[in-house]
């Protein structure tokens, strides 16, 4: 069974994070977008921790090129692999995970075909979180699915984010949601964590309806 | 993978730079200063090569290959959104490294020639000067680019620094000039040697010095 461990992490605005995440949906909420952002960071492998360690199945995310290509995320603030385009941007990344999909293919699939000729510099914020969601739910061999305010991107309404999150929890991964939406955390089951002044913790048992597995 | 991963996106970045303006600028240097020098005998070729191609033009066209290769950051920035996705960063840097110290060494080689062909009255005669222009031109050139490819792992001030140094220390004759590139390159194409060594055994330091340098900055981070 998969599990994504966090140990005496610190990086930036947050300042303590500890604890497992095991085959379930675990939704994190908190006031601090900066700190939310950083725990999905740390947790997608994209950002060494300053302290700590995160941990996928044992091994070290930051320092395995293997582990990280399990997992699927979707980061604050996205950049793209420098390309002459989206299309061949999408397709590094797609080669880096060792993916064989088609770049074109991923993108059609999201409606994102349109913008596959554009520079990636020419993205927007909200664009290239678009593509880094579009490449997150196309990874079908993800243990791991970690996203930041899925629900706050162009693309996000034109898709059941929940239907690919079950789908993906079918498969046995770990799904975490960050967002500092309260109504957003209530649409995914949550929250079952939140990060207050910094520190990663559970949320007591009788403020929200837990679904069972989260255990940070 | 991740190291094809390197050479692509290096290419991409070097084709949509502004290296080919770097590049006639650096050209049009030597040749106005290889016309400057001429002669009818070797000499020419010598001053030409030993007086400004070497210890000025080919250091900054090989500092302007790095910078359009990663601009002021950290050259790991370029390697992070291919880690993120599962790319080894050792390797994609590699890559990267790879394609920058080879372009290097071919815009070195290109100076070269064009300084003793500008600097040889009679270039036809020259054809000894000129291969081994080339082929030394080549190493030299290599040999910057895998010291700024160490640099670049501190970003643009780590290659203005290791070249200041170069500039500084490899301008001797003495022990200090052993790590640098410029007092083997000097000695490579017949200047003053570095503590009388040979120009074979300049060959095997700068062949050395490039080596321990691109792997130092490959092994620099995280995988």
């Amino acid at each position: 069974m998969t599990q994504i461990e966090l140990r005496g992490v610190a990086h930036g605005a947050l300042r303590a994070a500890a604890g497992s995440f095991a085959c379930t949906c675990t939704v994190i909420t908190g006031d601090d977008a900066r700190a939310l952002a950083t725990v999905v960071a740390v947790m997608s492998g994209a950002v060494r921790p300053e302290r700590g360690v995160v941990l996928l199945d044992g091994v070290p995310l930051d320092t395995t090129p293997g582990a990280r290509r399990r997992v699927a995320s979707l980061l604050g603030s996205e950049n793209l692999p420098f390309a002459r385009d989206v299309d061949a941007a999408v397709a590094r990344a797609l080669r880096a995970r060792g993916d064989v999909q088609r770049s074109h293919d991923v993108l059609a699939r999201f409606g994102l075909d349109v913008w596959s000729r554009r520079a990636p510099n020419d993205l927007d914020r909200d664009e290239l979180r678009s593509v880094a969601l579009a490449l997150a739910l196309s990874h079908e061999q993800a243990e791991v699915l970690v996203l930041y305010e899925p629900l706050a991107t162009s693309v996000s309404a034109a898709m059941s984010l929940e239907m690919a999150a079950r789908r993906t929890l079918e498969r046995g991964a770990v799904v975490v949601i960050a967002t500092a939406s309260r109504a957003g955390a209530l649409r995914w089951g949550g929250p079952h964590c939140a990060v207050s002044d910094g520190v990663l913790a559970p949320v007591a048992h009788d403020s929200v309806a837990r679904s069972d597995g989260a255990a940070p | 993978m991740s190291v094809r991963l390197g050479v692509d996106t290096a290419r991409d970045l070097l084709a949509r730079s502004r290296l080919k303006s770097y590049a006639a600028a650096a050209a049009a240097t030597v040749v106005a200063s290889g016309l400057h020098e001429r002669a009818s005998d070797a000499s020419g070729a010598d001053r030409a090569l030993l007086g400004l191609t070497l210890p000025l033009v080919v250091p900054m066209a090989c500092y302007a290959v790095f910078d359009c290769a990663f601009g002021a950051a950290k050259s790991s920035l370029r390697t992070e959104p291919l880690a993120r996705y599962g790319a080894d960063r050792f390797r994609v840097t590699l890559g990267l490294d790879a394609v920058a110290v080879a372009t290097c060494a071919v815009l070195a080689a290109a100076l070269a020639l064009l300084a003793v062909l500008a600097a040889s009255a009679m270039p036809m005669h020259a054809l000894g000067d000129i291969y081994a222009s080339v082929w030394g031109g080549a190493l030299v050139g290599a040999a910057y680019g895998c010291l700024l490819a160490l640099g670049s792992t501190w970003g643009r001030a780590g290659r203005l620094w290791l070249l200041l140094g170069d500039w500084v220390f490899g301008s001797g004759t003495g022990a200090a000039a052993l790590p640098w590139v410029r007092g083997h390159a000097r000695t490579l194409l017949g200047g003053e040697p570095v503590l009388r060594t040979s120009p074979a055994l300049a060959t095997v330091s700068l062949l050395v010095l490039a080596s321990l340098c691109v792997l130092a900055a490959a092994r620099r981070g995280p995988r």
